[in-house]
């Protein structure tokens, strides 16, 4: 007669097990992750063309000092990425969350969504968050959740003040964006339509302009054109822009940048003087002289942004003449180039000869523009 | 030799009627078991990750946000540990206990397998109530220590706010957070209704009399049914006519110009013809003065008779309505029951008895109520009927007032509202408000004017050009919830029952399956339960299960079929309803009433499951 062996229960077996694992998962992190680190990626990057040499990272980031005069970081810099925690390679992520990333990520979107749609606002900005940091090498995720914060988002609020700062959250989101991808002119196009449509023309544009330039010292029309420019240049460099506006189209994003700036000093230079003539009526002659004084710089430096207004609409559409672009789209760079050419020719007819003595009467051949 | 005394019933046999001490000693065998295993060393673990993770997320509003959000990282952190045990542990003790040929001394003793798969799963509900408990416990310390720094920075909000604050009421819910700190608890009462509409006029209590108003460019309309008269009949038989008594109100600066109507025949349900000058189209519609004496005469004809100036043609045939709107902003007209008459071609005349029905705008549901600064304005009326003291509790009584702003009135004008709350006895109380966002204004209602009984709560918007955007859930009334401990762990045991039934078919598939194809099994459970809702109404799955319902429904008419078909296509728990909401973050405390109801259903999933878990045991040769 035999018994079967009941035997002990080996207490040690899922301690050996676990310890093995372990051990195949540090093997797997000390191997993958640097193989990935200084082989695959440098490879991927010479091959996409996104390789820098340090020369050329060096012309870059003084090409971009751009955003450091507008507060931003040195993070910024292209070429120059600061490593941390979530600029891990995707399958590092994959690896920690144990194969469980992609229902992770899919249960945030869906999470996101609903709470945007429901307005519960307390972990919407968290769960922005950990999607991009389990998706930071998606350009479309950056650009998407930005538009949604700063467009749908935004609207949840009444104030000003609280929509403002949801605006800048978006503005925040989209720069780390910028930082782990920067060489991508979906997100560079979005950030520059934040700045040009949102706080350049919406309604609340006014209030909006405000803070921006006492939070970045600049008009949102010029650096919303910076982050255009950007984008014509990494999409010549490395054809990023794929298959969002037509590349005629999104270019010209930049001049329309310039040619708003240009109607914004006009204004300043219109309101200034119209300041100047009040203060004169009201027998405030010093304080007359002093607003002559800055409206006339005023109208010297919208003089200039037209200019420059001109000379970018001509570049672009002597740029297009060359390329297979339809007739019809450089027919519209044509005439808002000529609209600049009239406009400059217009206000330097002002500024030659304007005194202060002859202000009333030139005021009265002077038109504040509309940005609409 | 003699029998030995025989004994009606032995000692093991009357255990084996009470199966209670056998399941219950598998039960902490189980849980025993897990703890030697040092499976407690997740539940430091999990509150490291929870306070980590808290303290490490971007929030948009401190004050507002750290305690939901805190409470929301907490209970999703002890529902990952639920999973964590339900998918990884609860599948590997039967399996381990096969492999190491324990389960073989404990089968051939006299417990049944029913029995070791009830102990098991209860082990498993005990061990994930421990955990969560541990766990819980932990978050509720960080949350408290988290609430005294967002207590002290909610007064220092307050400090820098007041100045700038347009309205004492816009202060309410920063006031509260600063006085009795971030740990609120609440419960909700809300209208089922959408809210009436009403004008408010200069100098008086709009609904004092009994004429129902609307006011001109508001989109608000004075609606009669007239699908169940025989004007239909008799517009074939020659011209009828309808007769209106309308009461109309100018504003003071416009007292000599005319007050004009449009007044219109509507079958919403009728299709638009294809082309627009076509005859029978679903509205048709006449301009007209009202005159001194009030009374308003349109002639109507036929469907397809053709159209003339001044005269209504009928809609298609199908439902009928009368609609009047006012003309002009600021010009109101009204009308009261039996206002209308409708008269027939041969002289019938029928009056109808009931009162106009008064009809805001209306879009993807909501009520829009424009704004105006001046009045006469459109008024939104929720209405609490009968709201029994005692609920009311000793702490303070709130209403919670949650719309959407459409702003369309220049962006430096500051939006303005406004609140009346009215009780039976005609006692008021108004206060003025910047509406912000979402469940932001909280108005405080004092209780010597209302302590229980019939409420009436008016809104208007004071801004030019603006809209609410109004849902029965708007204005919803706010009461003490109670301790907030006693809130999370309500909460918690909600994540335990989560656990629980995760934790049984864990168990269930582990009876008959390696650990390895267990886990895949409760992965695949855990999965399709989550995503039960989707499956249902984005699927095939969800198509078939209403075909089903509409064909049982075409046998036998009941409303509960669609319900009833979706359980048996799907026959899974709905583990996502089974989280706690975010509402519950926010502060909503559950109703122990649905809490009892989560109770009963997840026992009803632990039998079904132990119930198959028995089933596929005794399906497994397990001795030798």
């Amino acid at each position: 007669m035999s018994y079967p062996d009941f035997g002990v229960p080996a207490r040690t077996d899922w301690r050996r097990s676990a310890a093995l694992a372990a051990v195949i998962v540090v093997l797997l992190a000390g191997v993958v992750y640097p193989l990935r680190r200084y082989v695959v990626e440098p490879a991927r990057e010479q091959l996409l063309g996104h390789y820098e040499s340090p020369g050329r990272r060096l012309a870059l980031a003084s090409q971009f000092s751009f955003d450091t005069v507008a507060g931003a970081t040195i993070r910024l810099v292209p070429g120059r990425p600061v490593r941390e925690l979530s600029d891990l390679p995707s399958e590092a992520v994959t690896l920690i969350l144990g194969g469980f990333r992609g229902p992770y990520v899919a249960w945030l979107w869906i999470k996101v969504e609903e709470e945007k749609q429901q307005k519960i606002h307390f972990d919407l900005l968290d769960r922005y968050a950990k999607i991009a940091a389990l998706q930071s090498d998606y350009p479309h995720m950056w650009a998407y959740h930005a538009w949604n914060i700063v467009w749908n988002v935004t609207v949840h609020w009444q104030s000003q003040e609280r929509k403002y700062e949801w605006i800048r959250r978006g503005i925040d989101f989209l720069r780390e964006g910028y930082r782990k991808n920067p060489h991508d002119a979906v997100i560079l196009e979005t950030m520059g339509r934040i700045y040009a449509e949102k706080l350049g023309r919406a309604q609340e544009a006014a209030y909006y302009r405000q803070r921006i330039e006492e939070d970045e010292g600049r008009s949102p029309f010029l650096i919303a054109y910076g982050w255009y420019d950007r984008m014509r240049k990494a999409n010549d460099r490395y054809g990023t822009l794929r298959h969002t506006l037509g590349k005629p189209v999104a270019y010209s994003q930049a001049c329309h940048c310039l040619t708003y700036y240009s109607k914004e000093l006009s204004q300043t230079a219109y309101d200034t003087f119209k300041a100047s003539l009040d203060a004169r009526q009201a027998g405030r002659q010093v304080d007359a002289r002093r607003l002559f004084q800055e409206g006339s710089q005023k109208l010297a430096d919208a003089l200039a942004a037209w200019q420059w207004a001109q000379r970018e609409w001509r570049d672009q559409a002597l740029r297009f003449e060359k390329e297979d672009v339809p007739p019809v789209l450089i027919a519209i760079y044509k005439k808002f180039y000529d609209e600049a050419v009239a406009t400059a020719n217009e206000l330097q007819a002002v500024r030659s000869g304007l005194t202060y003595d002859n202000l009333p009467e030139r005021f009265k051949e002077m038109s504040r523009p509309e940005i609409k | 030799m003699d029998n030995p005394p025989s004994t009606p019933m032995s000692p093991p046999a009357a255990r084996r009627l009470w199966p209670w001490p056998r399941v219950w000693g598998i039960s902490l065998v189980t849980f025993r078991q897990a703890m030697r295993m040092r499976l407690w060393i997740l539940a430091p673990l999990a509150i490291v990750i929870l306070i980590l993770a808290d303290l490490y997320s971007p929030r948009f509003d401190p004050v507002f946000e750290s305690i939901p959000a805190a409470t929301s990282t907490s209970l999703f952190v002890m529902a990952v540990l639920a999973v964590v045990i339900g998918i990884f542990l609860a599948t590997y003790s039967i399996p381990a206990e096969v492999e190491s040929r324990v389960a073989f001394s404990v089968v051939t003793k006299p417990v049944s397998r029913a029995e070791i798969v009830a102990g098991k799963t209860l082990g498993m509900s005990l061990l994930v109530l421990a955990m969560l408990a541990i766990v819980g416990l932990g978050a509720y310390i960080y949350i408290s220590i988290r609430a005294g720094y967002v207590q002290a920075l909610a007064v220092t909000r307050l400090e820098e706010t007041r100045p700038r604050a347009v309205h004492p009421a816009d202060l309410n819910a920063l006031e509260a957070a600063a006085r009795h700190g971030p740990l609120m608890t609440f419960r909700y009462r809300a209208p089922d209704l959408l809210p009436e509409t009403d004008v408010h006029f200069a100098g008086e209590t709009p609904s004092a009399h009994t004429v129902r108003w609307v006011l001109g460019e508001t989109g608000m309309r004075l609606i009669w049914n007239l699908s169940e008269t025989h004007v239909a009949e008799w517009a074939q038989s020659g011209p009828c006519a309808v007769r209106v008594g309308l009461a109309t109100r100018r504003p003071q600066m416009q007292d000599e110009e005319p007050v004009r109507v449009s007044v219109a025949l509507v079958n919403p349900k009728a299709k638009p013809p294809p082309e627009p000058d076509a005859p029978a189209a679903p509205v048709t519609r006449v301009v007209t003065e009202v005159p001194q004496s009030g009374l308003v005469e349109i002639s109507i004809l036929a469907a397809d008779a053709p159209p003339a100036k001044g005269v209504l043609n009928l809609p298609p045939p199908g439902e009928l309505f009368l609609e009047i709107t006012a003309e002009k902003a600021g010009f109101a007209v009204g009308a009261k029951a039996s206002g209308v008459r409708l008269v027939g071609p041969a002289g019938q005349k029928v009056t109808l008895e009931q009162e106009p029905v008064v009809q805001a705008a209306q879009e993807f549901g909501r009520v829009m109520l424009v704004g105006r600064p001046e009045l006469p304005r459109p008024v939104a009326v929720f209405r609490f009927a009968g709201v029994p003291g005692g609920i009311l509790g000793p702490g303070d009584t709130a209403v919670e007032i949650g719309m959407s702003v459409d702003a369309w009135a220049p962006a430096m004008i500051q939006p303005a509202a406004e609140a009346t709350f009215r009780t039976l006895g005609g006692k008021e109380q108004t206060f003025r408000f910047t509406p912000e966002g979402t469940r932001s204004t909280v108005l405080y209602i004092d209780r010597n004017l209302w302590h229980g009984g019939p409420l009436e709560v008016r809104l208007e918007c004071l801004t030019a050009d603006d809209f609410l955007g109004l849902v029965p859930q708007s204005v919803r009334l706010r009461l003490d919830g109670g301790p907030f401990a006693w809130h999370f762990a309500k909460a918690g045991l909600y994540v335990w029952l989560f656990g629980t039934v995760l934790a049984a078919a864990g168990v269930a598939l582990s009876t008959r399956f390696t650990w390895f194809v267990s886990i895949l099994g409760t992965i695949a459970f855990f999965i399709l339960g989550i995503s039960r809702d989707f499956i249902l109404h984005s699927t095939a799955v969800g198509a078939l299960a209403v075909r089903l319902a509409k064909w049982s429904d075409s046998l036998v008419s009941w409303r509960g079929w669609l319900d009833l078909t979706q359980h048996l296509v799907l026959p899974l728990p709905d583990l996502r309803a089974m989280m706690p909401s975010e509402a519950v973050s926010m502060g909503r405390v559950i109703p122990l009433g649905e809490l009892g109801a989560m109770f009963g259903w997840a026992m009803l999933g632990v039998v079904l499951l132990w119930v198959v878990g028995t089933l596929l045991f005794r399906s497994r040769e397990v001795a030798a």
